[in-house]
């Protein structure tokens, strides 16, 4: 080998080895660039990575028309309750159909703002409207001699009803109607002073279609003290109507009247209307919750609502059903124009208070808080006031009667406001009242004075249907 | 006294072996009377060659036959009395030995009866394989010569035995017999002459028998196809079959000639379907080519079968006894089977090996060759000690200790047996007929009918059942129980190949079985698997041998890295199957490896076989599943493509559940998946493996970003809104930090671990292991999760069974579900058939919403009247069910309404209601698309395609 050639050779190697040298250089440095580069980016998209977990909106209902309406008016008191139906909706005149054992089945037309007479005898009596008269069905069933009233309502899932009793003074019965073709099933569960009573006879009570149950709780469960009753429909629709019956009272042979049911517990009650000249006031607190209530009882005046110093606290322990007499404050001279009681617990109860009056017993329930028109079909010729309280703001209400046929004999409206109610007297032939709040919701309830006393309540009528929103699951 | 001879010899451009054979003829120890020469048209120097050696030749045109030649020569000896007694064929590829003649000539006269006698014939031109000892055919028409494939000659068989025939070359056979047998068949111009020959002479109640002692060396030119001739042309596999047909069908007894004619009618198309696979078309289509022509001509076979039957003199039972058992041909087949499997398992060996066998190859002073070399001079010297496997095995306790985590494994996932559903797994369908019923389906009676295909998932599981015998329940266990093994054999493959690639002695196995287990796990540990969720369960035991193919890309030689391609694509398709995001994550990991790559060696842009493989893989899965995806967007329900399999919801991963290897709120403690991204990151610190470990950090990387891509699209379907699927992401990039984390410890090993960096590693290991240990001791003590035996109740959750027995005889009898209350909105679905099963949990939950049925149930909860209940009752619905807690005020609606009956049910407060119209709905039935049976067709292509192409390609294809 030549020496030229060494030479040339050597620096080629040595050329290489600079080159190599470079480039691994360069590579080193890239790899440590990308060490440090590539966990940032990573973290980077990971930081990112925020996926959203599954979720379902909820789909609140809309309001529609409502279709169809049934009401159901329980068994008359006796032979000579009369119903009344409208619908006080419609500008629309329509049908509504006639049902039950306290009727012949047929129909019966309803021209708008006009009370219609149905027939009836005795048993109780479905109502259904469908069409343009079902929105706010209204009817209502009234004995004169003595005076007892009630609204016929729409079946109710879950309700109340405070202080009947199964001994024989005072007497319970208990009244369930099925007004459709397919059987259903209720549970009435009854709450005693010292606790829930054990009642087979009323757990998953079946009421076969088109049929009518009743049970007499001085017969099923003989016993003293007051009770409360919680129905709650298992199955189908029940409508279910109480009557509260008072025995050996002084000068009479006894009288009947029908227990409104209260839709649900609440921790602050209204029981608007009970008669002036009552000889005997007696409230009933239930409680069906867990733990302890206490309860205030406060005195509802035109004005304000009171708190007398002797007015009663009550203790409600837990599903337990409390009395109280009331006779001593409401005699007192603070209660002259009370006309309403408010309970307020603090917790849930249910309430009910009995009076009674001249020989009658009127029994006034707590009623609903109304922010859009109500009304009652009443007997004509008999006293009517109608009690306002209850406001949630400030706001007015309008009370309009109307005579059978439709007439309006009197239009009111009155200023109300929170802790201020009102009294308006309603003409003696007011067939049907209205109470039209505005800007307010209110709570009403009209106290009838003839031969005796009656108080019904001013329920919220149904006008439109709640559509659900529906879409589709995932199974 | 010695018996007369005269050898024919009969050549066709023979000159490559003519001087040997005419040397070995002149060595012949017993005396020739006569050399007959014939050659047909040969165009080299054969005739010249014969001429110096024999005198005269004969010459004809090349078409003549071999039979056609004999015949000639036996005209050219004469018949008269100095004829000679015996004639020795000779082919011109065949070179006797020596003693050749004079062992034939010794043993006809030992053996008077023998009319025909044959050599031994030894492979040429290595002399010392056997290729036959007398031949035989069996039932399928093959040629048998009862020996091994290229086994040696060691007198293993040397006896002298009847036969039914010998091979024409060195064939030694009484003139007389052969003029009266008419000479060979001429329709046999080139093969199985001698077979057809040997079976009417055995007819005839000539014997035939084979002698040892004489030895012919025969270089089976045709068959090989180192020579053509006009009469073999190209296709020599043609002409062999063409005359085994015949052979079979001229030759068989009269009574089973209907049964051969189809039994080889039939065994023509599974030999084809058998060559297909080994992609040997052309094979396949000589098979058929040969079928056609024999049936073809059957009036040639029934003259041939008149002549054979004239000269019988035998009992036929007697010629039986030479032919093999008729068990021969399915014992081929098992050995066909299982060289199959052993060629793809020897596929499946190290690509590294390869590597460096090429690099060696290429660069004879590399340290690869040296490597190799020294290694090679030592398995020579070295003599294993031979163990059985189970001392073997116990005396390993890296292998004693893998199997036990993978018999951990398997207790962990106990809960599996049996049957299995829960969490996001549903209960299975009856059959696997249900299964194959959803995927074939263009129209689905789920809930009110839909067109959207069933998830991918269907299919493999389909097949999975059939093969269990159509058992489903069992389908699932196996892939919920096997998940684990699988993936943890999986990842040891890989992980061992892949150290393998840093340094020829690959990484220690204690980190293989370290990384393997770690890497098992990571479906367990992160919840998935407790929660049924078969995506990141199959994608995780499918994922590492997917990579493993898909290291093949890097094979040295095109044709493995095709079949790379292959295999890597069915894997992808798989895994795509199961995870739906999985081919989107490959798809870009993909384009960005090739990125890099054609950066660093901008060359190989050009070559196809660089850039095809990679690009086939990333195709297939498309196609594969084109009946999935494709209706799934026609339809409607594109959403369903990125969404992972499973019930709905499906518990999310955000990034820190990603990083962690956790499903949200579910797996083993997050902290414990702290270990694997920590190793990962520590990986980075050896610079000798830097690259490596950096490649993986690019892979987990790129699929984080696609993952986060993916986050931002949340998927509106009519029930709700889900996320796309991470399935692949969670198992991807743990099994990127696994990968990066074995690497980067081979790296420290190898830099050596001295001084401080010991108390470094030794606080990386601990924190290895406790990871492994933990997760492997949570899964065995609570990775069951939600997992549950009580499947049943599972697909109709809150429905009583009774209806859903009913629904199952007709799915026309639904059940319509609401659930929820009026106040926060209703769900309904409709339930048909078994309920709610696996496989078409997606189809319902993809489904467009179905406007008309949602106003129907709209209009039943809110004001159902009779004629409501009439068009549910159309709808296909016969049960309306509202299970506990029902929203009183819709239940008394329906109640209210007429037109139905209550049902019973076991919770008070679950209702139901039996529709008192009988259902009916034609939109449940029909609906035949011809666009799905297409894509099925392309799918069923498809996939035999891509499996043909797996398959290895056989030794002998690859030499040629």
């Amino acid at each position: 080998m030549s020496e030229p050639d060494q030479n040339e050779r050597t620096a080629s190697a040595q050329r290489h080895s600079r080159v190599r040298r470079g480039r691994l250089g360069r590579r080193l440095d890239a790899t440590l660039v990308l060490a440090i580069v590539l966990p940032l980016v990573a973290a980077a998209a990971l930081l990112a990575t925020r996926p959203d977990a599954w979720s379902q909106e909820s789909r609140s209902p809309t309001d529609a028309p409502l279709r169809s309406q049934t009401v159901v008016c329980p068994a008359p008191m006796s032979g000579d309750d009369g119903i009344g139906v409208t619908s006080s909706s419609e500008r629309e005149s329509g049908q509504v159909e006639v049902a039950g054992s306290g009727a012949s089945a047929g129909t019966a037309d309803l021209s708008p703002g006009r009370v219609t007479d149905v027939s009836a005898g005795k048993g109780e009596v479905v109502l259904s409207a469908s069409g343009a008269v079902a929105p706010g069905l209204v009817a209502g069933r009234a004995s004169s001699r003595p005076l007892a009233a009630t609204d016929c309502t729409p079946p109710v899932a879950d309700q109340w009803f405070t202080g009947v009793a199964a001994g024989p003074a005072h007497n319970s019965s208990i009244e369930l109607t099925n007004p459709n073709a397919g059987s259903a099933v209720i549970d009435v569960t009854v709450l005693a002073p010292n606790g829930v009573m054990s009642v087979p006879e009323l757990r998953g009570v079946a009421v076969p279609g088109h049929s009518s149950r009743s049970f007499e709780l001085g017969k099923l469960i003989p016993r003293l003290g007051s009770l409360a009753l919680h129905t709650t429909v298992v199955r189908g629709q029940v409508a279910v109507a109480v009557r509260d019956r008072s025995g050996q009272l002084a000068g009479s042979s006894g009288s009947e009247e029908w227990l409104p049911g209260q839709a649900a517990p609440s921790k602050r009650i209204l029981l608007l209307g009970f008669p002036d000249e009552g000889e005997a006031h007696t409230l009933t607190l239930a409680n069906g919750g867990d733990s302890q209530v206490t309860a205030t009882v406060k005195l509802v005046t035109p004005t304000s609502v009171l708190s007398p110093a002797d007015a009663p606290s009550v203790q409600v322990p837990p599903e337990t059903v409390k009395k109280v007499e009331l006779q001593q404050l409401l005699d007192d001279k603070v209660a002259d124009d009370a006309y309403g009681i408010e309970v307020d617990a603090t917790g849930p109860i249910t309430a009910g208070l009995r009076t009674v009056s001249g020989g009658d017993l009127a029994v006034t329930a707590p009623g609903a808080s109304l922010a859009t028109p109500a009304a009652l079909v009443l007997p004509e010729g008999t006293d009517k006031r109608v009690a306002l309280a209850g406001a949630t703001g400030v706001g007015a209400v309008t009370v309009v009667s109307r005579s059978a046929a439709g007439r309006e004999l009197a239009s009111k409206r009155v200023a109300v406001k929170p802790q201020q109610g009102a009294v308006v007297d309603v003409p003696a032939g007011a067939a049907l009242v209205e109470v039209r709040p505005e800007r307010t919701a209110i709570t009403a309830s009209v106290l009838l004075t003839g031969h005796g006393a009656a108080v019904v309540p001013f329920r919220q009528l149904v006008m439109r249907a709640e559509v659900p929103g529906v879409a589709p699951g995932l199974r | 006294m010695h018996s007369t001879v005269a050898l024919v010899l009969v050549s066709h451009d023979g000159a490559r072996w003519l001087p040997t054979v005419i040397d070995g003829i002149r060595a012949q120890q017993a005396p020739i009377a006569a050399a007959v020469g014939i050659d047909t048209g040969s165009k080299d120097e054969s005739p010249e060659l014969l001429e110096a050696a024999f005198g005269v030749v004969t010459r004809t045109s090349g078409r003549v036959s071999f039979p056609e030649a004999v015949d000639l020569a036996l005209d050219q000896l004469g018949d008269g009395p100095d004829a000679p007694e015996w004639v020795w064929l000779l082919h011109d590829d065949s070179t006797p030995d020596p003693g050749a003649l004079a062992a034939l000539l010794a043993c006809a006269e030992e053996h008077p009866e023998a009319d025909v006698l044959g050599p031994k014939l030894r492979e040429w031109p290595s002399l010392r394989r056997l290729l036959e000892m007398g031949v035989t055919i069996s039932g399928t028409g093959r040629r048998e010569t009862g020996l091994e494939r290229a086994e040696y000659d060691q007198g293993q068989h040397d006896e002298v035995r009847t036969v039914l025939a010998v091979n024409t070359a060195g064939m030694l056979v009484r003139r007389r017999v052969l003029r009266e047998l008419g000479g060979f068949d001429k329709s046999l111009p080139m093969f199985g002459n001698d077979i057809d020959f040997g079976w009417r002479a055995a007819y005839a109640g000539h014997t035939t028998i084979v002698v040892p002692q004489a030895v012919v060396f025969h270089a089976e030119a045709a068959h090989r196809g180192v020579r053509r001739t006009p009469l073999t042309g190209r296709h020599t596999h043609y002409q062999e079959r063409r005359s085994a047909l015949y052979t079979l069908l001229a030759n068989s007894r009269a009574r089973s000639l209907p049964f051969m004619l189809l039994r080889l009618a039939l065994g023509t198309l599974w030999r084809m379907l058998g060559f297909l696979v080994v992609r040997e078309v052309g094979a396949a289509l000589d098979e058929l080519a040969a079928l056609v022509n024999v049936y073809g001509r059957l009036g040639g076979i029934l003259a041939a079968r008149r002549s054979r039957q004239r000269r019988a003199a035998v009992d036929p039972a007697k010629v039986k006894a030479l032919l093999p058992p008729p068990w021969l041909p399915y014992r081929h087949g098992l050995d066909f089977v299982s060289d199959v499997a052993s060629a793809l398992t020897n596929q499946a060996a190290d690509v590294a090996e390869r590597r460096r066998a090429a690099k060696a190859e290429a660069d004879p002073a590399s340290f690869a060759a040296r490597r190799q070399a020294e290694r090679e001079s030592q398995d020579e010297d070295d003599i294993p000690v031979e163990n059985g496997w189970v001392v073997r095995f116990f005396t390993n306790p890296v292998a004693v200790l893998l199997t036990l985590v993978g018999l951990l494994g398997i207790i962990g996932a106990r809960s599996a047996f049996g049957t299995v559903a829960g969490g996001g797994l549903s209960p299975v369908p009856a059959g696997a007929t249900d299964w194959w019923g959803l995927h074939l389906e263009s129209w689905h009676a789920l809930g009110g009918g839909t067109a959207v295909p069933a998830p991918p998932y269907v299919l493999p599981l389909a097949v999975l059942a059939t093969i269990l015998g159509g058992h489903t329940g069992l389908a699932v266990t196996v892939v919920m129980i096997l998940s684990f093994p699988l993936a943890l054999g999986g990842a040891w493959r890989l992980l061992r190949v892949v150290g393998r690639l840093i340094s020829h002695r690959g990484a220690p196995r204690w980190l293989l079985l370290w990384g393997a287990t770690a890497y098992a796990l990571v479906p367990a540990v992160s919840g998935a698997w407790g929660d049924g969720r078969l995506g990141p369960v199959v994608a995780g035991a499918l994922l590492p041998w997917m990579v493993h193919a898909a290291l093949g890309f890097a094979d040295p030689e095109p044709d493995r890295r095709w079949r790379a391609a292959w295999r890597a694509g069915l894997l992808l398709s798989l895994v795509t199957a199961f995870a739906p995001t999985g081919w989107l994550a490959a798809l870009v990991l993909g384009g960005v490896v090739l990125a890099i790559a054609f950066r660093l060696v901008p060359g190989s842009v050009k070559d196809r076989d660089v850039w095809g493989p990679p690009a086939t893989a990333l195709a297939v899965p498309p196609v594969l599943l084109l009946p999935w995806w494709l209706p799934a967007v026609l339809h409607g329900a594109w959403r369903a493509v990125l969404l992972d399999p499973g019930r709905l919801p499906a518990p999310v991963a955000s990034g820190g559940h990603l990083l962690v290897g956790r499903l949200d709120g579910l797996g083993a403690p997050w902290w414990l998946g702290l270990a694997l991204p920590l190793l990962a990151l520590v990986a980075l610190v050896p610079v000798r493996t830097r690259i490596p470990v950096l490649v993986c950090w690019i892979a987990g990387a790129v699929i984080a970003v696609v993952a986060a891509v993916l986050s931002w699209l949340p998927l509106h379907l009519p029930a709700g809104t889900a996320a796309a699927g991470q399935s692949f992401a969670l198992v991807a990039i743990q099994g990127a930090a696994v990968v990066a984390a074995v690497l980067g410890a081979q790296g420290a090993l190898l830099d050596g671990i001295r001084g401080w960096r010991r108390i470094a590693a030794g606080v990386v290991a601990t924190v290895g292991i406790v990871a492994a240990v933990g997760g492997l001791g949570w899964f065995v003590v609570s990775g069951h999760g939600s997992l549950t035996d009580d499947a049943d109740q599972l697909a109709h959750e809150g429905v009583p069974s009774y209806m859903l027995d009913t629904a199952t005889h007709d799915p026309v009898e639904g059940v319509l579900v609401l659930r929820g209350s009026v106040d926060e909105g209703l769900r309904y679905t409709v339930l048909r058939g078994d309920g709610v099963t696996l496989g078409t949990d997606e189809i319902t939950a993809a489904t467009p919403e179905d406007q008309d049925l949602t106003a129907l149930v709209r209009r039943l909860a809110s004001s159902p009247d009779s004629d409501v209940i009439e068009q549910v009752a159309r709808q296909g619905i016969e049960y309306v069910v509202m299970p506990s807690p029902s929203d009183h005020s819709v239940a008394e609606g329906i109640d209210a309404s007429g037109g139905l009956t209550q049902a019973s049910t076991t919770d008070r407060s679950t209702r139901a209601w039996q529709l008192d119209a009988a259902p009916t709905d034609p939109a449940l039935d029909g609906h035949r698309s011809w666009l799905r049976i297409g894509l099925l067709v392309i799918q069923l292509v498809g996939v035999v395609v891509v499996v043909v192409l797996c398959v290895p390609t056989l030794e002998r294809r690859r030499r040629r």
